[in-house]
């Protein structure tokens, strides 16, 4: 008890120090702290842009379709697996699709792109195609096609226009073409979707096609993002074999999965940069207090105290600035973070892995900023006194009292 | 001098203090030249590679081609126009181009291709297109003994049709005239990799793509390579006034998405920055402050035997500013080694990151007198901020007080 108040004491006795000490590591804990919840909050924008957008949480091909696109590789029992989908409590949506590449002309240019054919029901629920829709309106008409504003731009259409859709049979290879009405101009806002994509009925795309039935694709949502990595039902598995793969988002996209890998990286190295800055402050001025009261330890000793005690009494000094930079830190990130958190951090335009980021990045707080890093905080600034509490531990008395008058 | 030489004993007299103080400012300095290095660096390298992979420094398009490539909108390509192109200062090489979209087809398969007429002399001297070339020959314009051109196919296009050098492709397009156009080719060679920026296209020499297209004597693109790739600004000026009738695109035009995502990331390192050496200040705040307020009788001193505030203010920041250059000498010693070597040998990250359509795979950096200097004078600003209010505290010491403070 005795120690705990003298080095309370002694913390109050320059209280200047004492707050710059303070503000220096809380600042780097709070610094840490919004550096985390940035980099969270820039995970969760590109894996929400990447799954919710068109391709889904997980995604059923035939083996080797994601390769290039082949048309002939299509499933032909798409709709047993639809309903097996339909029984796995853990799916939220799914939806079924023929791809295709195919040229797109108007009456005055033509583009080449990639056609999708959807089913209108289960997309509104898989897809934001739906809410994506700027003019005009969703698949209702067998002829209904959908056109992103670039592509739109580029074939110098309007809603209501005629285009017409030049694919290769499947199998067959034979050449056919269809006419098709622009019912709806939608902009996911992602240049790659917005400007390569087109959207029919899933009946038209297997009529062009030649299939009789089945699809080239099944996008699956889940109820928890999470299912689409620990497939807690088995059922991404059960559906992989001989012809089908049944993969999550992180499998298709190995870029973008293993560039999320790298934030976390990143955040160790900042977090590393600023410990060791932070702990240099710390040690100056932990010495500083010493040296200010070096007459005091050397009477300290010359009394009987063993330099165990006076060792233990700087350790304390240091657990107090360190809860006391806790504190702080945690108030800073916290009222920072939830500022953020509703307004978003401006870092403007942005486009990584074909994810575009223009709108404000909202900063995300979870639990391991508020309980982890304080944790850290407070075992390095006890690391950082070590040196300074040997010293003071081994102060000769002679030569303190000698040297301080 | 004597100011000079008092500065110097006084940071001199906590060796310990000054030490510590110095490493934290030698490591907020190492950690901006290392951080500016890496990032010009590495941007540079990725915007030297695709410049000079297909993009070019310059294009130079007839009204907006760039943002809205129709196949009508063409420059009037005759030797006179190029030769007042090529004749600008500045300009290395120039290299006319055609594209459209066609769908290829080989046996049964098809795919969406982009068709880019080239001239092939010319682009050798302003793309790599040449050394990409990995099965097969660099075509010529010339007909083959069958009597069919030769075209070359990006690696995506060939594996799609499962196609080999010497087999026959059908294109398919939209002329520029409205016509449906479609010839026989024969593929001579087969470039890049399925994932470079040429995996969807298929070269024709540039003749052969505007009968194609009828599309005779006019280009839409004239892309231009610089001796110097950092006077972009100044010739992208001088081409638009001597090229009234044509769009000047420099690069960053060109990869507009790439240049904005690069701009906001250099932002956010600067800001990442800025607080890293604000928290690092903070630290040589209160060794300053401490280091005046335990001199307080010497101020008292000083000021009863006479010497002005200014003096003591400027005695400050002097100390101050001789533990920043201290720093700052200690700091180019050690960073000058890591950033030769990251220029010298570089790091390539384990996966390559798609930014705005460009792929950044390699960190490097940048050897420049920049690198060091600017990060000097941010350490040098600080250092003077961080001197104004303990001077102020010693310049204001009443002498009486101070000297009865024990």
């Amino acid at each position: 008890m005795l120690i705990i108040k003298l080095a309370l004491r002694n913390l109050f006795r320059n209280t200047r120090r004492t707050l710059l000490t303070v503000l220096l590591i809380g600042c780097s804990l709070s610094a840490l702290i919004l550096t985390d919840a940035v980099l969270l909050g820039m995970v969760d924008v590109m894996i929400e842009s990447l799954t919710k957008t068109l391709s889904g949480e997980a995604q059923v091909h035939r083996q080797g379709f994601t390769d290039n696109y082949d048309v002939d590789l299509y499933m032909p029992e798409s709709a047993s697996i639809e309903s097996q989908l339909e029984n796995d409590p853990s799916v939220a949506a799914y939806a079924s699709r023929v791809i295709s590449g195919g040229m797109i002309s108007s009456s005055y240019n033509v583009g080449a792109g990639i056609i999708y054919g959807v089913d209108a029901d289960q997309e509104r629920h898989l897809s934001k195609l739906a809410a994506a829709i700027t003019l005009g309106h969703y698949l209702e008409d067998a002829n209904d096609i959908l056109i992103g504003e670039p592509m739109a731009e580029l074939l110098e259409i309007k809603l209501g226009d005629r285009v017409v859709i030049t694919q290769a049979e499947a199998n067959t290879g034979e050449l056919s073409q269809a006419l098709f009405r622009v019912a709806g101009i939608f902009k996911f806002g992602v240049r790659e979707l917005d400007s390569n994509i087109v959207f029919i009925n899933i009946s038209q795309a297997r009529k062009i096609l030649g299939i009789k039935q089945g699809s080239h694709e099944i996008a699956i949502l889940f109820h928890d993002v999470s299912s689409a990595d620990l497939d807690p039902t088995g059922l991404l598995s059960s559906l992989t074999d001989d012809t089908t793969e049944a993969l999550g988002w992180r499998a298709l996209n190995k870029d973008i999965a293993a560039m999320l890998e790298m934030t976390n990286y990143s955040s160790l190295i900042v977090g590393a940069i600023l410990f060791f800055l932070a702990s240099l402050g710390v040690i100056n001025s932990m010495f500083m207090s010493i040296y200010e009261r070096i007459y005091e330890f050397g009477v300290a000793k010359a009394i009987g105290t063993r330099p165990f005690d006076l060792f233990q009494l700087i350790m304390v000094e240091a657990l107090f600035l360190a809860l006391l930079s806790c504190i702080l830190g945690m108030s800073v990130g916290a009222i920072l973070g939830e500022w953020y958190a509703t307004n978003g951090i401006p870092l403007g335009e942005m486009e990584i892995s074909g994810i575009a980021m223009n709108n404000n990045i909202p900063t995300v707080l979870a639990s391991h900023q508020f309980t982890n890093f304080p944790v850290y905080v407070i075992l390095l600034t006890l690391t950082a006194a070590l040196y300074p509490a040997r010293f003071a531990a081994n102060i000769i008395p002679t030569d303190a009292l000698h040297r301080s008058l | 001098m004597l100011l000079l030489k008092l500065a110097f004993r006084n940071i001199l007299r906590q060796r310990r203090r000054t030490i510590l103080t110095v490493l934290s400012m030698t490591g907020g300095y190492i950690l901006c030249c290392l951080s500016f290095s890496l990032t010009e660096g590495s941007y540079k390298n990725v915007i030297r590679i695709f410049t000079m992979d297909h993009t070019g420094h310059i294009q130079i398009h007839r009204d907006d081609y760039l943002q809205r490539p129709k196949v009508f909108k063409g420059i009037d390509d005759t030797p006179q126009q190029r030769q007042e192109i090529l004749s600008q200062p500045g300009v290395h090489s120039i290299a006319p181009r055609v594209f459209a979209p066609a769908l290829a087809y080989a046996g049964t398969r098809n795919t969406p291709v982009q068709i880019v007429g080239i001239e092939p002399q010319l682009e050798k001297t302003t793309s790599r297109l040449f050394d990409k070339v990995n099965q097969g020959q660099y075509f010529d314009v010339n007909l083959n003994a069958d009597g069919y051109y030769s075209a070359m196919l990006g690696m995506g296009v060939a594996e799609s049709l499962q196609i080999k050098i010497g087999d026959e492709l059908i294109l398919i397009s939209q002329g520029a005239d409205g016509s449906i156009a479609n010839d026989i080719y024969i593929v001579t060679a087969l470039v890049g990799t399925r994932n470079s920026w040429d995996r969807n296209k298929v070269y024709l020499p540039l003749s052969v793509a505007q009968e194609f297209l009828s599309f005779y004597g006019k280009v839409h693109q004239y892309s231009l390579l610089l001796a110097d790739e950092s006077a972009v600004d100044s010739i992208t000026q001088s081409l638009t006034t001597a090229l009234p009738t044509l769009t000047i695109n420099p690069w960053m035009q060109v990869e507009a998405t790439f240049y904005n995502s690069m701009e906001a990331d250099k932002r956010g390192n600067r800001f990442t920055l800025l607080i890293i050496v604000f928290i690092v200040f903070i630290g040589v705040l209160n060794t300053v402050l401490m280091s005046v307020l335990e001199r307080t009788r010497e101020f008292g001193v000083l000021k009863a035997i006479g010497s002005r505030p200014g003096t003591i203010a400027g005695l400050i920041l002097i100390e101050t500013m001789m533990l920043a250059i201290m720093s700052l000498l200690v700091g180019v010693v050690i960073a000058a080694p890591i950033i030769a070597w990251f220029a010298l040998r570089g790091i390539a990250l384990p996966d390559p990151i798609d930014m705005g359509g460009i792929e950044f795979g390699f960190m490097t950096g940048e050897f420049s007198v920049g690198v060091f200097a600017w990060p000097m004078l941010l350490i040098m600003a600080f250092a003077i901020a961080v001197s104004i209010p303990p001077g102020i505290r010693a310049a204001r010491v009443s002498p009486t007080r101070a000297m009865g403070s024990f």
